[in-house]
């Protein structure tokens, strides 16, 4: 109920603003405005009135008995809330509604002729989500009768991982329906510095929000899913990741726009692309034709969304076509090399990799279609293809930095990237007298040594040059970042990215497995870890059996303690839950997943060795932070004195400039 | 027009070719373990949606895993061993779609695509290169705009900076200018 | 029960909703403020940009004619700001100035009747 209503208000807040807009009416716009706004408390309520039915074990609910029982602990409730269909889309809903009134309420202040449109575009979609739940999948359906017990929650989301990642994620991919709201009301209005500066912000928001609910889902997957692995390529995980990929390329070209206000068209055209991927996400998601751990089943819902997903793509493009004159390039290129240009090729390659992953996820339905034949598009395929591209872009990210904008040279463009490449060879060659022999791996690692040398040698640069005005080397790089924050922020990030690739190329070139049968007291080696098993405690609970087994780790001599893998059975969904014993450190990971028990009661366990794992949780934060730095508001600048440059020709005759602008100055 | 044919596109193009070079570059494993691993890697598990024989931990999973182990012990090439499951479960099972036939599309089409990306991004800073409007950093001569000079001198000062003269020079500026000659 | 409250949760929302309706019309920003306001936030972007340019130099990242020639042009352009903004600001006055005087007049025809 709370929802039809939610739906009345949703189209009144469309229909108000694009009217409003339109007609340059302030109060309706207004009140479309406030509508917006009471979306999101009626939809609060809707969720709690949900969450207090799995409370009170309303098993009459229909989807409180589908995912919950009465063993289910309590705490469990924010998992199973959104553990179904309906409930996720609610989260949906409710997260959608939560961002957009953040950005109608920003939007208004700061770009106020393109966000009227935007939320028009904003409320047809929260619609769209709302119709779906009030009319097809609506989780307060009630049962005639109620069931004494309910179904119980899927082990898999039990996991501490399972809280965050698919609401960060849900919220993500939801989430990029703002960047192409405020696109469209460019699109509209032909206003592009606000467009610019809404798209930059909500880009690079979103952007971190996908990349984290993709990390966290790594992280996950690492953890509970008993493989050693943390990606897949699972069509699922590749629907999440395209947008992510669209949105990079975006808050990319966007800085270009920004500063050169060049490439508008193309920009539009990126967040549109972002915005059909997140659609084709959902309609995997729910019900898609594609199998995967991770859907949350079967149904003819996701060919709702398909439409939705037609009718959206098809819509914005059309606009585009017949509007986009009215976006004007005012400048063109200088020259091909320019950072303008690099930008275009780091989109080359983005789009590239997310066109592979799209090719690979549809393939299957195209052999089926035209061949009739089954085949499977895994991740030995996505390894082959993408990896080349994500080299090529993370050695793009290294020199790209470094390409002036407008047009470089190379004589100054080699100058300053002789330290880092001396550097990535150095370290080349390090690795090759330690043994690393792959050649893949040794340019997976030269070309990161090169990129972080890269980050490193600005920053050094640019402390030293502070420090030379008279900062000290601390306060002088705290001001450094804070002059310039989108782009130290983004050297943040970049270095975020070069951690996951670290991890990534660690653990893919170098990783060890092992299947092991231990008796109680028997040891296994593997490199030189020594792993002694000591015994398995079975606890059966109502809907499951838990075991715990110990074991004890050692290398050579040193004991590196106790640790309990842990497994359980639920036989109801015949499947297991496990968590991996780990142990983490920078180096690598040493990881232990219990398999089953033997009759005799031996213990089987997969034993792996991932190096570098470590850091591809380290460059989460990381990424966060830097992600934070760039969207921080830069300050109006204050009149700053200009820096005394240190003369080493005799002083000139002239008065020094800077001198009378000093006493000036009140 | 050359200049972008030699200055960007070659050096791209050699990097980008190497790149794929290596990546098709298979290392040969070095226990029978190892060996066994990455067949199972290439392996789809018949009944678990989407995950390998290496991955799952499925009963049938398990009994596929223990038949690889044993044909690799037995000797057997990674090509006799995938074609065995393949005969049993069909195209299907295996992990990565074979090289030959009509799954060669599925190799053939990302190389294609970003050819042809690269021949539009060409294409494109081409036109954006042709289309650059004159701009007018040198053409107007501040100093000799005397209605400006009012405005200007405020910039300065508002921006913290001294206007260039033709002989100003500062220590450091003129030591990257010996650097830049030579 | 939960009818009542879904009712009166919608009656809330509808007043809300409408509240802006029966407000009085708040003064339209005018105009000519609004474009002053971009103007100084245009050349607030690129006295930052002269500084980014500044430092880059003092790093070392641009040769010596790109850095003249770019800050020269920046320069110019924000003088040019100063300039439109100038005229506009004077034209605000203009406007301020007549409008005094129509108030002035209005209330010597009339004599003063409150505010």
């Amino acid at each position: 109920m709370a929802v039809h209503l939610a739906l009345a208000v949703a189209i009144y807040s469309a229909a108000g603003s694009g009217l409003g807009a339109w007609k340059r009416h302030q109060p309706l716009m207004e009140s479309a405005r406030y509508a917006a706004y009471l979306i999101v408390p009626v939809l609060a309520l809707a969720t709690a009135s949900l969450v207090y039915s799995f409370l009170q074990r309303d098993f009459q609910v229909r989807y409180v008995s589908q995912h919950s029982n009465l063993a289910m602990e309590p705490w469990l409730t924010w998992v199973a809330f959104y553990a179904g269909n309906e409930g996720s889309l609610l989260y949906i809903a409710l997260a959608l509604s939560l961002l957009s009134a953040i950005a109608i309420r920003v939007g208004t202040a700061q770009s106020p002729r393109v966000t009227p449109p935007a939320s028009a575009v904003l409320m047809l979609v929260l619609s769209f989500f709302l119709a779906v739940i009030a009319f097809l999948a609506s989780p307060f359906v009630r049962l005639p009768v109620a069931p004494p017990d309910g179904q119980g929650i899927n082990p898999l989301l039990t996991h501490p991982g399972m809280f965050i990642h698919p609401p960060v994620m849900m919220a993500g991919l939801v989430g990029v329906t703002v960047p192409f709201a405020f696109a469209m009301g460019a699109l509209l209005t032909g206003r592009t510095k606000e467009w610019i500066d809404a798209g930059r912000m909500w880009g690079l928001i979103v952007w971190a929000i996908l990349g984290s609910g993709l990390l966290l889902g790594a992280w996950w997957a690492y953890t509970i899913l008993g493989w050693g692995g943390y990606w897949g390529w699972d069509p699922i995980e590749n629907v999440g990741f395209m947008p992510f990929l669209a949105l990079t390329a975006f808050v990319h070209t966007v800085m270009v726009q920004k500063r050169r206000g060049i490439f508008p068209r193309w920009n539009i055209v990126l967040v549109f692309i972002a915005f059909s991927l997140s659609l084709l996400g959902m309609f995997f998601n729910r019900g898609g034709p594609v199998p995967s751990v991770h859907s949350f089943g079967q149904s003819t819902l996701g060919w709702v969304f398909l439409g939705f997903m037609g009718i959206g793509t098809s819509v914005s493009f059309a606009l585009f076509f017949t509007l986009q004159h009215r976006l004007e390039s005012p400048q063109g290129l200088e020259s091909p090399l320019s950072r303008e240009a690099a930008f275009l090729l780091n989109n080359l390659l983005l789009l590239g990799v997310a066109f592979v992953t799209l090719w690979g996820v549809v393939f299957p339905l195209i052999s089926q279609i035209f061949q009739g034949r089954e085949v499977t598009v895994g991740a030995p395929f996505y390894n082959q293809i993408n990896g080349p591209l994500f080299l090529m872009l993370i050695l793009l990210m290294g020199v790209g930095p470094y390409v002036p904008w407008r047009k470089a040279s190379w004589g100054n463009m080699k100058r300053s990237l002789s330290i880092p490449t001396l550097f990535s060879v150095a370290v080349t060659l390090v690795l090759l007298s330690i043994g690393i022999t792959r050649p893949l791996a040794l340019l997976a690692f030269g070309i990161s040594a090169f990129v972080v040398a890269g980050i490193f040698q600005e920053w050094l640069r640019g402390a030293i040059s502070r420090h030379r005005q008279g900062e000290n080397y601390l306060t002088g790089f705290a001001k450094l970042i804070a002059s310039n924050r989108p782009r130290y922020g983004g050297y943040t990030v970049h270095l975020a990215i070069v951690l996951v690739a670290l991890a990534v190329a660690g653990s893919s070139f170098y990783g060890i497995q092992r299947d092991v049968v231990l008796m109680p007291g028997e040891k296994a080696t593997i490199q030189d870890y020594s792993i002694q098993y000591i015994s398995t405690a079975v606890t059966p609970m109502t809907d499951r059996t838990e075991y715990q087994a110990m074991v004890r780790i050692s290398r050579g001599d040193n004991s590196l303690g106790t640790f309990y893998p842990w497994r359980a059975f639920y036989p109801d969904f015949r499947m297991s839950a496990t968590r991996a014993a780990i142990r983490s450190t920078p180096i690598e990971d040493l990881y232990i997943i219990p398999s089953e028990s033997t009759e005799g009661g031996g213990a089987v366990f997969r034993v792996l060795i991932n190096p570098l794992v470590w850091w591809m949780w380290i460059a989460g934060p990381v990424l966060i932070l830097g992600t934070l730095v760039s969207l921080w508001p830069q300050a109006r600048p204050k009149i700053i004195p200009l820096p005394s440059i240190p003369t080493a020709e005799p002083a000139e005759t002239s008065p020094d400039p800077e001198q009378l602008q000093r006493s000036s100055q009140p | 027009m050359t200049f972008l044919i030699n200055r960007r596109l070659i050096p791209t193009a050699l990097l980008a070719f190497a790149f794929i070079l290596t990546g098709c570059v298979s290392e040969k494993p070095s226990t029978l373990e190892e060996q066994a691993q990455n067949i199972e890697r290439l392996l789809i598990c018949p009944v678990c949606p989407g995950e390998t024989i290496d991955q799952s931990q499925n009963e049938l999973a398990k009994q596929m895993r223990a038949i690889v182990q044993e044909k690799v012990a037995q000797g057997e090439s990674k090509d006799q061993i995938l074609q065995f499951f393949v005969d049993r479960y069909g195209q299907g099972v295996l992990a990565e779609p074979s090289r030959r036939g009509f799954t060669l599309l599925v190799w053939l089409a990302p190389p294609v695509a970003v050819a042809i990306a690269v021949v539009l991004l060409v294409l494109f800073i081409r036109h954006a290169l042709r289309t650059r409007p004159g701009y007018a950093d040198t053409s107007m001569n501040e100093d000799e705009d005397t209605e400006l000079k009012p405005f200007l001198s405020q910039v300065d000062r508002e921006a913290g900076f001294s206007p260039l003269r033709g002989s100003e020079s500062s220590g450091r500026r003129s030591e990257s200018e010996k650097r830049s000659d030579g | 029960m939960p009818f009542l409250a879904g009712l009166l949760l919608a009656i809330i929302v509808l007043a809300l909703v409408l509240l802006p309706f029966f407000r009085k019309r708040q003064d339209q920003p005018a105009s000519v403020v609004d474009t002053v306001n971009q103007i100084e936030t245009r050349r607030d972007e690129l006295y930052q940009e002269m500084r980014t340019l500044q430092q880059d130099f003092d790093i070392g990242n641009i040769a010596r004619e790109d850095y003249e020639s770019r800050i020269r042009a920046l320069r110019l352009e924000a003088a040019l700001t100063l300039r439109e903004q100038r005229e506009l600001e004077g034209e605000i006055s203009r406007l301020d100035t007549a409008l005094e005087k129509e108030i002035s007049a209005y209330r010597s025809k009339n004599g003063s009747r409150g505010p």
